[in-house]
């Protein structure tokens, strides 16, 4: 077995990038007669990505990612969003996820199966990518400049800011002028 | 991760000594950098060269001096390496440290047309580290350097770098440096944090499994390709006296300075790691080899309340904390070798002297290990969750830097770091085995 990491290459665009997030867009194709086992590989894959404990998910910097097989079964659309560029990181989401787990649906394209280190290397999985991406005209997300941690550090603070508002003193203690930007927030 | 159910044992006997092993304390050094005019010339330094550097399975440092020799992608080229051979280095190698400084954040007025010369040029062919335990062997190897490439006309020295480690071990900043030092699986080299598994040999060393689990193409044909690694050099220029007045400007007493000072690097200046002496400096941990890496964050400092989670040595290396990617395929060996007159104690003006730091990544994956670090971990803050910070010491800023500092119950936050490190120029070399040292000796045409 013999695998190697890929480096960036003319062809790994960094796809389009709002705020802190960059998207890769893919457009695969279908090995023929291959679209049901595609879809349950992708099942299995996004299940093993939603199991994944909150320090998993910021490791891998995937935002959010869906796949959607299209033209009779014959293509396969992949549309990612990674907290970072993707391609510097690839290698370390095939390494976090699995190489396996990925093989499970990749198996299934054309751009994976046909590529010569294909099941020998993990730096196929970014080759195949390469290969199907497709830079976004568009590309928008409604929060464009908070990362992963910042969206859950955000939480923590909401969190920690809705117990201050339940206790009954809290009207009094924000009564001081450096927590007006706190007391701003706390009539809704 | 993927998992391998053989490996090939790591063939010492065939890579340069001193290469994987760290360097004794102190020592003194000299970076030469060589052109090839004439490939037999060329060829010729290199056989004689070969002679000299003993394999890591013998060497030691107790020798007291030795040589390390790397070569550029124009060097090879300047060598007459074939170019269906030279066309099987990486895409990154074959471009060189110039071509990359987007990549690097080596842009403005750190970009390479302001570079030293030769630096950055295609004159860059040949890279000799002469290295020391102290002045009079240096001036004996060196007298043996010269007598290798001083009688061909065919190779000339284009540059020279004096640099030396004090036996303090403290760089330019006055940090002690050189603490951190990976173990190399099959190498029998201990790594300095025994909380962290061995690095798989892949890593460091071309023609073996790596982290990702299976071997990386080799530059061919092996005889050239395996057992080598690749050394990146940077000459990195540091404003001490700045640094100083930062520290000074934003400090109420000399006790906070070297408080601060610490948060920003992640050790007090005697090497003692915050994780593990979070209120004041423990000179003794410092020193001790034993204990001065042995610390891991996630259990003990999640939220970098001891040690800043964007400070600079938890960016060089995460080790278990949550970030953005796999720490394991990010690591590196570094060597820092101070070069220039130290900027005497208590002196805040600069004096006009060229001080700094000659960096030397040593690794088998210059992309994967020493580019990302450098573009995901040093010059950009997403992957630790705070997208607008840098690393406060050795990062670009277009403006003013900002650092945060995790505190109890109120974090600091500094929103004017000025750039306390400058790149000079460096090239992206590749030390060969000594098999390939001898191929390339063997070369005709």
């Amino acid at each position: 077995m013999t695998q190697s990491t890929c480096t960036t290459t003319v062809k790994s665009g960094r796809g389009a990038r709002h705020g802190v997030v960059s998207e890769v867009t893919a457009f695969l194709t279908v090995k023929p007669g291959e679209a049901d086992e595609l879809r349950a590989g992708l099942v299995r894959f996004h299940e093993r990505v939603r199991r994944a404990p909150w320090q998993e998910v910021v490791k891998i910097g995937i935002v959010d990612m869906r796949h959607a097989v299209f033209e009779d079964d014959t293509r396969l659309l992949w549309i990612t969003s990674f907290d970072t560029d993707w391609d510097p990181y690839i290698d370390d989401a095939v390494a976090i996820i699995g190489i396996e787990n990925w093989q499970d649906w990749l198996r299934h394209t054309v751009e994976y199966s046909s590529s010569p280190e294909a099941f020998r290397d993990a730096a196929a999985v970014k080759r195949s990518l390469q290969a199907a991406q497709v830079p976004a005209t568009g590309f928008y997300r409604a929060i464009p400049d908070l990362t992963l941690a910042q969206v859950e550090k955000g939480r923590r603070i909401r969190e920690a800011f809705e117990r201050v508002l339940d206790d009954p003193r809290a009207a009094e203690a924000l009564q001081h002028p450096a927590l007006k930007p706190l007391l701003d927030e706390a009539a809704d | 991760m993927t998992t391998t159910t053989t490996t090939t044992p790591l063939d010492l006997a065939d890579v340069q000594g001193g290469i994987l092993n760290p360097r004794p304390s102190p020592y003194v050094g000299t970076y030469l950098l060589l052109r090839i005019d004439d490939r037999r010339d060329g060829r010729e330094m290199l056989r004689r060269l070969a002679e000299r550097i003993a394999p890591a399975a013998t060497w030691s440092a107790d020798s007291g001096s030795w040589f390390n020799v790397a070569l550029s992608h124009r060097g090879l080229a300047a060598l007459g390496v074939p170019a269906e051979s030279l066309a099987t280095f990486p895409p990154e190698f074959r471009a060189g440290m110039a071509a990359r400084a987007g990549v690097l954040g080596d842009v403005g007025v750190q970009s390479p047309e302001h570079w030293e010369w030769p630096l950055g040029t295609a004159d860059v062919h040949v890279a000799l580290a002469v290295i020391a335990k102290d002045a009079e062997r240096l001036d004996v190897l060196l007298e043996e350097a010269r007598a290798a490439y001083g009688r061909l006309p065919g190779v000339r020295l284009i540059w020279r770098q004096d640099c030396y480690a004090l036996p303090t071990e403290r760089e330019a900043f006055g940090f002690r440096d050189g603490i951190s030092h990976p173990a190399v699986e099959g190498s029998g080299i201990p790594g300095s944090n025994p909380q962290e598994r061995p690095l798989e040999a892949g890593e460091f060393v071309t023609g073996y499994v790596d982290e990702t689990g299976d071997r990386a193409p080799v530059p061919q044909p092996e005889a050239l390709g395996r057992n080598g690694t690749y050394v990146v050099f940077r000459k990195l220029h540091q404003d001490v006296a700045g640094f100083r007045r930062y520290l000074r400007d934003h400090s109420a007493s000399a006790e906070d300075e070297e408080r601060l000072a610490a948060k920003l690097v992640g050790r007090w200046r005697s090497g003692a790691p915050l994780v593990l002496a979070p209120e004041r400096d423990d000179p003794a941990l410092g020193a001790d080899p034993t204990r001065n890496n042995d610390y891991l964050y996630r259990r003990e400092d999640e939220r970098g309340l001891r040690c800043p989670v964007g400070s600079h040595v938890r960016r060089m290396n995460p080790r278990d904390a949550v970030v953005t990617g796999e720490v394991r395929l990010h690591r590196m060996i570094r060597r820092g070798t101070s070069y220039g007159p130290p900027l005497p104690d208590g002196v805040l003006e600069d004096d006009g002297a060229e001080r700094g730091l000659c960096f030397v990544f040593i690794g088998a994956h210059i992309a994967r290990q020493f580019e990302f670090v450098q573009a995901q971990w040093v010059g950009d803050g997403r992957a630790f969750g705070a997208p607008e910070e840098r690393d406060p010491l050795v990062g670009s800023h277009d403006g003013p830097g900002v650092f945060t500092i995790p505190a109890r119950p109120i974090r600091r936050r500094l929103t004017d770091l000025p750039q306390f490190v400058s790149t000079r120029g460096g090239e992206y070399c590749f030390a060969p085995s000594l098999t390939a040292l001898r191929w390339l000796a063997d070369l005709e045409g």
